[in-house]
Order: C-alpha cells, then sequence, then structure tokens
C-alpha cells in the first residue's frame, strides 16, 4: 500500500465566491483530494490528510474525509496560529516525522489563495529531506516504487516517473469536488477527528505559531500614492477624440 | 562596524538580463541607506566581460560560481557554501519559478525569514530591512521585517524596481568560488515524454510602449473584443485583472497585479477597471495613466493622470472608429 500525505489549508471562501462566508478547502489542495479519490479507485494508495487551523476548519476536514482521506491529522492549538512559512513547515515537518514517518508521497497545492506565497512545498520538502517537485499538472498513476506525474512550464510539458519519496507542489486547481456525494458525507461528519495540540505533538512553542516565525507584519501602509488627475468632459466622441490623440504623441 | 552584506542570488545562464539589473539598482539604493555593500552571486556560466557589466548597476563585488547544472538542489549547495563562508544581511532573488524553488530551500535550510514577492524593501534604523507585498484581503500594502533571522530573504517581483545605471561605476572585483561540492543533480527521476508547448502568445510585455487594460466593467465580448481590435491598432498590448483573467478572457501570463506581473510601460489605459490594489501594485510603475469608468469614484482614479467618466461599451464604440 502506498502511503500519500496531503498538506491542506482552508481559506476564506469569500475568496472564491463574494457571498460565501466561513472557510473551504484551498482550490489547489482540493484538485488534489479529487485527483486522487479518482486514483484510489483503480490504485492500492491510503491517503492520509494533514491540516493546521483551528475550530473554523472542521467543515473543509469532513469534505476532505468524504472525498477520499483515510485519516486525518488536526494540527489545532492556539499556538500554531500566526505562523509564516517557516513555523508551518516546522509544524507540519514535525507531524509527518511523528505520525506517519513512513510516507511515500507528500503532496501540496501550490499556493494558498490567501497568502499566495507558495513557498511551503519546497521549504517542507527540504525540511523532510526528500525530492521535491515543482509545477506539477497532473498526477497519472502510483506504482510499486514510483508514480508518474505530469510538470508543465511555459516552455514544456514532461511526463515524469519519480521514485518514493517525494514532494509534489500542484498548479492545478478545482472550485468544486464532483466526487462528493452524501452518503459519504454523513459518515464524515459522524467520524472522530483527532484534534493534536502541540503539546502532544511534542514541538516547542518557540519553533511554532507566531514565536517560531521568522518574519512579521509590522503593519500595513498604502503605497499607492494619489495623482492630480485632469478630468476629459465632453461628448464621448470628445473624450474617445482625446484619448486617441494621447495615444498618436 | 562592518558593512551590510546586501546579496542579489543571479542566474548566469540569463545572464546580465534586465531583470538582475533591477535588482541589482534596487541593491544599490539600499546599500546607500543602510551603509551596506552590494554583492551579486553569480550561479552557471557567464564571461568576464559580461559580469563585469554589474558594476553599471552598482554592484561592488561579484562572487562567481561556474556550474553548468541548472538543478535547485546543486544551486542550493552552492550557495549554502558561500553563504556559510562569507555570509549575508539581506538576499534578494529573482521570482522565477527556479528562484523561488531556491529561495524557499534556502530559508528552510537556514530557518531564515523569507517575503514572497516584493513590490519594494527599504531600510530603516528601527525596523532594518522592511519588505512589501500586497496584503491579499486588503487594500493596503503589508510591512514585513524579519525576526529571529540570522539574515532577511526574499524574493522580487520583476518589473517592480527600475534598472538604473550610476554615474560613475567602480572597478569590479570578480571573486570566482571554488565549490568542491558535487555538480551532479539527483536523478531521483526518468523523463518519459516531453512535449514542448506552443506559444500561444508571443506579446513581449515587459517591452511594451503601450498597455490596454481589461477590468471587470468590460462586461461582454463585442466590447473585449473592440480593446483588442485597438490594441492591435495602436501596437498596444491588452492585460486583465485578476477576475479577467479567472474567468478566462486572457491567460495567466497577461494577468497584472499582486498575483500577475508588474508592468511599466510609457501609457497604460485602464477599461473598465474599478482600481483595487491588487492591480494597482502591478501598474504603478506606468508612465502615464489614463482610466475609463462609468463610476467616477472608481479608485483607479486615485492614480490616474487622465480620468474619463464613461461607459466602457459607449467609449470603445467612439474609439475604435
Amino acid at each position: 500500500m502506498i502511503k500519500i500525505v496531503v498538506c491542506l489549508k482552508m481559506v476564506p471562501g469569500k475568496l472564491i465566491n463574494a457571498e460565501a462566508g466561513g472557510l473551504i478547502i484551498n482550490p489547489y489542495d482540493l484538485f488534489v483530494l479529487e485527483k486522487l479519490a479518482e486514483l484510489k479507485k483503480s490504485s492500492d494508495i491510503s491517503v492520509i490528510g494533514i491540516c493546521m487551523g483551528g475550530e473554523s476548519a472542521r467543515d473543509g476536514l469532513i469534505r476532505s474525509k468524504a472525498l477520499v482521506c483515510d485519516d486525518i491529522y488536526w494540527l489545532n492549538d492556539i499556538k500554531f496560529a500566526q505562523a509564516d512559512t517557516i513555523a508551518t513547515t516546522k509544524t507540519l515537518t514535525a507531524a509527518i516525522k511523528k505520525y506517519i514517518p513512513d510516507a511515500d508521497a507528500v503532496i501540496c497545492g501550490g499556493h494558498a489563495i490567501d497568502g499566495e506565497t507558495g513557498q511551503v512545498p519546497a521549504e517542507l520538502s527540504e525540511k523532510l529531506g526528500i525530492t521535491y517537485f515543482s509545477s506539477v499538472a497532473d498526477i497519472e498513476s502510483f506504482g510499486n516504487d514510483s508514480a508518474v506525474i505530469v510538470r508543465r512550464d511555459e516552455r514544456q510539458e514532461m511526463t515524469v516517473r519519480c521514485r518514493y519519496p517525494f514532494l509534489l507542489s500542484v498548479d492545478s486547481f478545482l472550485t468544486y469536488a464532483s466526487n462528493l456525494n452524501v452518503i459519504a458525507l454523513k459518515r464524515a461528519q459522524k467520524w472522530e477527528y483527532k484534534i493534536i495540540s502541540a503539546e502532544e505533538l511534542g514541538i516547542a512553542s518557540t519553533d511554532c505559531g507566531a514565536s517560531g516565525s521568522k518574519t512579521k507584519v509590522i503593519n500595513s501602509v498604502n503605497i499607492i500614492y494619489k495623482k492630480e488627475s485632469i478630468e476629459i468632459g465632453g461628448s464621448i466622441k470628445e473624450k474617445a477624440d482625446h484619448v486617441k490623440k494621447l495615444l498618436q504623441q | 562596524m562592518d558593512k551590510r552584506k546586501i546579496w542579489v542570488v543571479c542566474d548566469a545562464f540569463d545572464h546580465v538580463d534586465s531583470f538582475t539589473g533591477q535588482l541589482i539598482s534596487k541593491a544599490y539604493q539600499l546599500s546607500k541607506e543602510s551603509n551596506g555593500s552590494v554583492q551579486a552571486v553569480f550561479i552557471g556560466n557567464a564571461s568576464d566581460d559580461e559580469l563585469k557589466r554589474c558594476a553599471l548597476y552598482g554592484a561592488d563585488e561579484v562572487v562567481y560560481q561556474q556550474c553548468e547544472t541548472k538543478d535547485e538542489k546543486v544551486w542550493l549547495d552552492i550557495l549554502s557554501d558561500i553563504y556559510s563562508s562569507i555570509g549575508a544581511d539581506i538576499i534578494m532573488f529573482t521570482n522565477t519559478d527556479f528562484s523561488k524553488t531556491l529561495s524557499s530551500l534556502f530559508a528552510s535550510r537556514f530557518e531564515v525569514g523569507l517575503t514572497a514577492d516584493c513590490i519594494d524593501i527599504c531600510f530603516e534604523e528601527e525596523n532594518g530591512f522592511v519588505f512589501e507585498r500586497a496584503a491579499m484581503s486588503d487594500s493596503v500594502q503589508a510591512r514585513i521585517i524579519c525576526i529571529n533571522s540570522q539574515c532577511c530573504t526574499c524574493t522580487v517581483k520583476k518589473n517592480a524596481f527600475v534598472e538604473t545605471e550610476i554615474n560613475a561605476p567602480k572597478e569590479l572585483n570578480i571573486r570566482k568560488w571554488e565549490y568542491t561540492g558535487s555538480f551532479i543533480a539527483d536523478p531521483a527521476y526518468e523523463i518519459i515524454n516531453s512535449v514542448k508547448r506552443v506559444c500561444e502568445n508571443n506579446t513581449d510585455l515587459d517591452n511594451a510602449k503601450i498597455v490596454f487594460g481589461v477590468g471587470r466593467g468590460v462586461k461582454d465580448r463585442e466590447t473585449f473584443d473592440m480593446i483588442c481590435q485597438a490594441g492591435k491598432k495602436y501596437n498596444a498590448v491588452v492585460v486583465g485583472t485578476k477576475c479577467v483573467v479567472d474567468d478566462g478572457l486572457l491567460p495567466k501570463k497577461l494577468q497584472v497585479g499582486q498575483s500577475g506581473c508588474s508592468i511599466a510601460p510609457d501609457l497604460y489605459i485602464a477599461f473598465g477597471i474599478s482600481g483595487a490594489n491588487q492591480h494597482l501594485v502591478g501598474i504603478r510603475n506606468s508612465r502615464q495613466i489614463i482610466a475609463v469608468n462609468n463610476n467616477e469614484n472608481a479608485p483607479i482614479f486615485n492614480i490616474a493622470d487622465v480620468k474619463i467618466v464613461a461607459d466602457v461599451k459607449e467609449f470603445m464604440k467612439e474609439f475604435a472608429e
């Protein structure tokens, strides 16, 4: 059985739908879950979700469980809050090393739509000491000692066979899970989600959350300077002619 | 006190291109603010003459390691070797996919602070180096510092800074690094099949003099097509805001803003763009901005030189004449 860890992040739903409240599964992570659900039908894999987040992550975890996850580790402790990418990486590393040390593959969405840094996957691969594959567009199959993936950048598309263990950063996304069914969802709601605290994980508070972070937002400013603009009045035709004139200069 | 070491990590395979020039120019400015010296760290393959061009932008020294392989892990080991030996206070990387991976691996290995896709950097006595990037959910920029970190690292967005040649370039010292580790990339994979992608869009956005921007205010295909036609006529590249790209009207590479590219054309015309901060950070270096929007209070007008209150569709009908 091939053991696959999926890193999950819950992000504000309003980033996808202005009316949506609460948190949803990051669309890049959702693509991974959906893909694994598809592959699970034909290959012998077990999928373990790992997520750092508070109580508001529960709904997304239920969906992840219903979609494909056999097991979920929920790193839920106020001490993990406000982590930057370094502190997040250390926390995820500690959890993977403690609970899933024999993982064959670790898969992350390429970036989260709320932070948009895309740094955690590479950072995590370095801390875990496993091979890193970025720009993954698709996952084709899982074999006994390797998996076949598709990597895509601006210049080329490559189908690659990679040996376990490795970490993938996936650049495809989905906003809607079509493999989700009601019965699985009901079952997932009744499942008991293991909540893991910093103490249980055995990570020092100086290694996680705000105290373990190496960056800090000091304040926010507006660096877009207001300009004095000239308003062009008149008819639509006069306005259009003015712009044409500027373009000819 | 020793001078602060300001590093710019450069890809010698790219030569001293405009992006490299932008980073060194910013590093030079920071060196004056912070009493520092600028070191351009090159990995790859480039001639001495090529490397000496860094002096034009204000580099004090080039550290050069010849390396025929372009592999993130190999470069990480080389960079770690140089860093462990001479140290740095701040390290700037470009934000190409390769550099983003390299910087993340480096930050993780040394557990130092890393800020992604900066649009500005400054030095303050009180805070040290401060990095700015758009805060996602707000219409403001977050100012970020490194804490408990031996050095500060960041990736920088292309065209966030202006490439500037200095008045009196100094004679540049090229320090050839002699890395003794392995240059062989770990063959943990095997390529089964490789297909070159046909580039659907060869537009040179970096060097475009005129750029037309399309926002959510462009509500139908007809208006969009009129803008594209006018773009052809005036030799302008047509780009879009995040929502226009998400809607599939334009490819991702033509998205302008914090999560897309930054541009600096002579003239930017914003059609139906309200002016979310997300987008504004990408166009703020444009020399002249004309904005066409039907909402006279749209924030885009705050940074426009020329304000035109009009319905985009009506405007385009006249403009495309």
